[in-house]
């Protein structure tokens, strides 16, 4: 659904982040905030992409390292790590854990290319295309680099009903 | 629209409880016999006579006349001239069950055919000589004088109201013309007269005037409080002027007063009662999320004030000031908005007696209901959730439980049975018991029904004390009634109660003595949504523990670390008092997301064996260094139904009131946990899932595992005569002493081997030498040069036992427990001296070491 509300837009502005310092974006409407309060509560016996629980503001809100998602080395959180907090209306309070927010950036849907339709050489990593298919929509190849553009729905596993 | 929805949701949910309630009172007034509490009688009546009024509001025309019917019937209770006979009351409670069924599908209500219930009902009434009048009028204050002929005409039952519109303003703010406005009065009751009259000049050709005031009579059977919303008017435009009764002693009152023209007695007036009506007019109906919202924001804010506390600096007098109304305005808003939620359970138990009543009489028995503590409140969430598992109960009391009345009297007791349903507080919990004087559960039932399903074998059954013997009614599977009645019986039941009750938090528990009667006990918190929890750390991370779990906290100093704590097998276990307690490391239990299995547990059991050891042989080394190092262990004895176990933590911080959330729904299946929760400095804490862990950690199977903590347990204990040894001194074992022959004192520098089999030579015979820690799970035997060899009776071949240190010879005093350490060479395990004991099978475990031998069956 919201792949195709991204690609009907002309212009969708992101937030990027990045992860083990590949640019990675998420559509700036599913955003709620971006936290700089990384004290998270661990949660032993959860899957291995949750971080954690952590309260903002009187509510739990339960939060993915991205890292573990992409199969990056698992790194301590740094001052520089934020948590992306995306808006009720997706999920129950989540969020991810990134190594750092970069900037906000105006993306044209038009040039974002799909990625599962095309594997060029381009691509920002085999150990991306493991990871689960419906997490990414597409790659925008920005002046200098490559951002990967995300997608918030497929982050946590679909309910069961 | 959206009003008219609402006022019909209101009327339903009201005609529910007036139903409810009446099925409770007509249970009482049956059990009242032939001379009945006249207030009750008109409770019914006026309860009947407000569903009548009410449905005749909304068209529901059957669910009226049934109403209608009861209610001339009902009258004729009241006045007296019909006896609460059985045949009355059962006929009311058909009317009930009929007006029930037609309010459950109100949608096809006027299809319904109720004519026949009608004319049976009608049929007991008696016919009373006409009278002129049926019905009298009580006339109220009125500031206009009601003409005469109108009060004559008053419909018996109907309210007589004064009504003032606006008919300008009903135009323009209601969109109801004047016509529309006759036709909706009409739609549920009379008009008598009207005036019209318009404000100022009544010259018209001055424009329409701003008001023009249509006062009218008019009669209804609503009552003022549902008139106002049916004629669209405020309270105070409605004036209540007469109300019609048929009550003939009211009538015998006015045919007196208009007889001789002297007042009538005031205690003769009919119970028109205002002060009723206004106990309805203070409660007001709220939303049920806007409340869960109001209660949500309270627990925002008990984070707020709790993370307030802790900022607040102590040496700014003002602040501290303004830090304590915060703290104790906060803990009140708490308190009074999570007793909104809060609603007294004598409306579950209510529905009982109606219960009880119908299964005594399906059964043939004779149960009164009784209950106590009607007015203590509970969470609406939670009593919604009791409303299954009181019932069962309920039910299995009324089957099983009480016997019939010829049995009673052989036994010497009262012919009815009595129910007694009672709630109480206890330390912040709230207790709810379901007791009866009936036959109690009988043990021998309880174990031939277990064996005959199979859930436990013989040998587990004697291992059991009474109260897990008691327990295993809560089994899946299990029904003890000797045949299936359509009451109970069906087999399944008690492990849903219990599974309920879980849920919510509490806990079951069982007490019966044979012939005297069953008392369930449910242990309930007083609301889901904020629960007093002790805090506690392990790993640097808080956890919180339900209060309502919690049993006691333990301690262990110095050497009571190695000494208190002993390994049954698999197992670890702690000796609280008479009980073996099974101990859980949480550190370890957070590592390991797959449940525990047997290897689990055995590995672990060693490793902290060893790991004790060595910080054993460190405080030693630092007491003779003079410089001791304080060593210290802290478990939290928590209960799961009837069974304990003992949860190894780092730290204890302390208790605090939190507010329980949910697990996010990707995490819903995680067993340990059954919330989170926001601590006063703003982390997330964890909350424990007791139950969870239990079944996590497999300590719930080992309810065996407690022994000799009850009389009864002591009754059954045998005496054993015992040769005690020991292979480690913290690993006591023993031998039957029939089955020993002799001791012999050895050395091993003489004992020889073939490969790996050992072999001494005593008076002359090679004999196979077998060491304990080959077979049995216990710890390696350590080695030294003086040993004993223990040579059993009757063998026919030739083996010894080795073990390197003797205890004792005696009488032993206990109860075998073979549930506790399960193995082909074991007997069972037992409470010597307040050591555990395992009890070692000496012809099993030679057949393990040699299963060529000939062994004859055993």
């Amino acid at each position: 659904m919201s792949a195709d509300a991204a690609t009907a837009i002309e212009t969708t502005q992101v937030v990027a982040f990045r992860l083990d310092g590949r640019l990675f974006g998420v559509d700036i409407r599913d955003v709620k905030e971006v936290n700089e309060e990384v004290a998270i509560t661990r949660i032993h016996h959860a899957p291995r992409n949750v971080s954690g629980y952590l309260n903002i503001r009187g509510q739990i809100h339960l939060v993915v390292d991205l890292r573990v998602e992409f199969c990056f080395e698992s790194a301590p959180s740094g001052p520089s790590s934020r948590v992306i907090i995306f808006k009720s209306s997706i999920d129950e309070p989540f969020g991810v854990l990134v190594d750092s927010v970069e900037d906000i950036l105006e993306i044209d849907s038009s040039r974002l290319v799909d990625r599962r339709s095309k594997e060029g050489a381009n691509d920002p990593g085999s150990e991306l295309r493991q990871a689960r298919k419906e997490l990414c929509l597409g790659v925008y190849p920005l002046p200098k680099e490559l951002l990967m553009l995300l997608n918030v729905r497929g982050i946590l596993p679909k309910e069961e009903n | 629209m959206s009003d008219e929805i609402s006022l019909m949701d209101e009327f339903l949910g009201e005609s529910r409880e007036h139903l409810e309630r009446t099925e409770n009172d007509l249970a009482l007034l049956e059990r009242e016999g032939e001379d009945p509490d006249g207030e009750l009688v008109r409770r019914i009546f006026r309860a009947v006579h407000t569903i009548k009024g009410s449905s005749g509001f909304f068209g529901f025309v059957k669910i009226g006349s049934v109403a209608h019917a009861m209610e001339s019937l009902l009258d004729r209770l009241r006045s007296g001239s019909v006896r609460p006979c059985k045949e009355v009351l059962d006929i009311l409670f058909e009317g009930l069950d009929r007006l029930s069924g037609l309010f459950a599908d109100i949608e096809n209500s006027n299809q319904e055919d109720t004519k026949e219930l009608e004319r049976r009902i009608l049929s007991l009434v008696p016919q009373e000589p006409k009278a002129e009048r049926s019905c009298a009028c009580v006339q109220k204050s009125s500031l206009e004088p009601v003409p005469q002929e109108v009060l004559d005409e008053l419909p018996c039952g109907h309210h007589l109201y004064r009504l003032t519109y606006d008919l300008c303003a009903m135009e323009r703010e209601r969109k109801i013309g004047p016509m529309a406005l006759i036709e909706r009065l009409l739609s549920f009751g009379n008009i008598y007269e009207g005036s019209l009259e318009s404000a100022g000049s009544r010259n018209l050709r001055e424009g329409i005037p701003d008001a023009v005031r249509y006062g009218l009579l008019y009669s209804s059977v609503l009552e003022k409080f549902l008139v106002t919303e049916a004629v669209m008017l405020p309270d105070e435009l409605v004036e209540e002027i007469a109300y019609a009764t048929s009550s003939p002693d009211v009538l015998a009152s006015l045919i007196s007063l208009k007889g001789n023209g002297s007042a009538p007695p005031a205690a003769d007036l009919p119970a028109v009662q205002e002060g009723e009506r206004h106990s309805e007019a203070e409660y007001l109906k709220v939303r049920l999320d806007i409340l869960d919202k109001l209660m949500a924001l309270a627990g925002e804010l008990v984070l707020v004030r709790n993370q307030q506390l802790m900022i607040a600096d102590p040496d700014n007098a003002e602040a501290r000031g303004i830090t304590q109304r915060l703290d104790i305005v906060t803990s009140d808003l708490q308190e009074t908005i999570m007793r909104t939620r809060m609603q007294p359970i004598g409306g579950l138990f209510a529905r009982f007696g109606r219960v009880v009543r119908d299964l005594g009489r399906k059964l043939g028995k004779e149960i009164g209901l009784e209950t106590v503590g009607s007015d203590v409140e509970l969470d609406k969430n939670i009593l919604e959730s009791l409303v299954d598992p009181l019932t069962h109960i309920v039910r299995n009391s009324c089957d099983h439980g009480i016997e019939e009345p010829q049995a009673r009297e052989r036994r010497g007791k009262a012919r009815n049975g009595t129910i007694t349903l009672r709630a109480y507080h206890e330390g912040g919990q709230i207790n709810v018991e379901i007791q009866d004087d009936g036959a109690g559960i009988d043990r021998g039932a309880v174990r031939r029904k277990v064996l005959e399903k199979k859930l436990k074998s013989e040998e587990e059954l004697n291992a059991l004390s009474d109260p897990e013997l008691l327990g295993l009614i809560f089994l899946p599977g299990f029904s003890t009634s000797e045949q299936v009645t359509d009451v109970s019986g069906r087999g399944v039941g008690m492990d849903v109660v219990k599974s309920n009750v879980e849920e919510l938090g509490g806990v079951v528990e069982i007490q019966s003595e044979e012939g005297k009667g069953t008392c369930m006990r449910l242990r309930l918190p007083l609301t889901l949504a904020i629960i007093p929890s002790m805090i506690i750390e392990t790993c640097g991370q808080r956890f919180a523990i339900p209060q309502i779990n919690l049993e006691e906290l333990v301690k262990l100093y110095d050497e009571d670390v190695l000494h208190k704590i002993e390994c049954a097998g698999a197992r670890e276990v702690y000796r609280l008092r008479d009980t073996m307690l099974p101990l859980v490391q949480l550190q370890e239990l957070l590592e390991k997301p797959d449940a525990f299995d047997e290897d689990t547990r055995r590995e672990s059991t060693e490793r902290h064996r060893k790991q004790r050891q060595q910080r054993h042989a460190e405080f030693l080394a630092a007491a003779q260094s003079g410089a001791p190092i304080p060593w210290s262990l802290s478990f939290a004895v928590l209960k799961v139904g009837e069974s304990r176990f003992g949860l190894i933590i780092d730290r204890i911080v302390g208790t605090e009131e939190i507010v329980v959330k949910p697990m996010h729904r990707v995490l819903k299946e995680l067993p340990i946990y059954s919330g989170a929760t926001v601590l006063g400095d703003g982390h997330v804490a964890l909350i424990l899932d007791v139950q969870g862990i239990a079944r996590h950690c497999g300590t719930q199977m080992d309810e065996s595992e407690r022994m000799g903590d009850s009389e009864v347990a002591d009754d059954s204990a045998e005496h054993h005569h015992l040769l005690l040894f020991r292979n480690r001194p913290e690993e006591q074992m023993g031998l039957p002493l029939g089955k020993v022959s002799r001791i012999e004192r050895i050395r091993m520098s003489e004992v020889e081997s073939i490969g790996e089999r050992e072999f001494i030579t005593v008076q002359g015979v090679s004999t196979r030498l077998l060491r304990l820690d080959r077979f049995l799970e216990i710890s390696a035997t350590p080695q030294r040069e003086e040993m004993y060899a223990l040579f059993p009776k009757s063998s026919a071949h030739p083996y010894c036992l080795l073990v390197p240190e003797l205890v004792d010879i005696g009488e032993y005093e206990f109860t075998m427990d073979i549930e506790n350490y399960r193995h082909p060479g074991v007997d069972g395990t037992g409470l010597i001296a307040g050591h555990l004991t395992v009890i070692v099978r000496p012809e099993a475990i030679a057949r393990m070491a040699e299963p060529e031998w000939q062994w004859e069956e055993a």
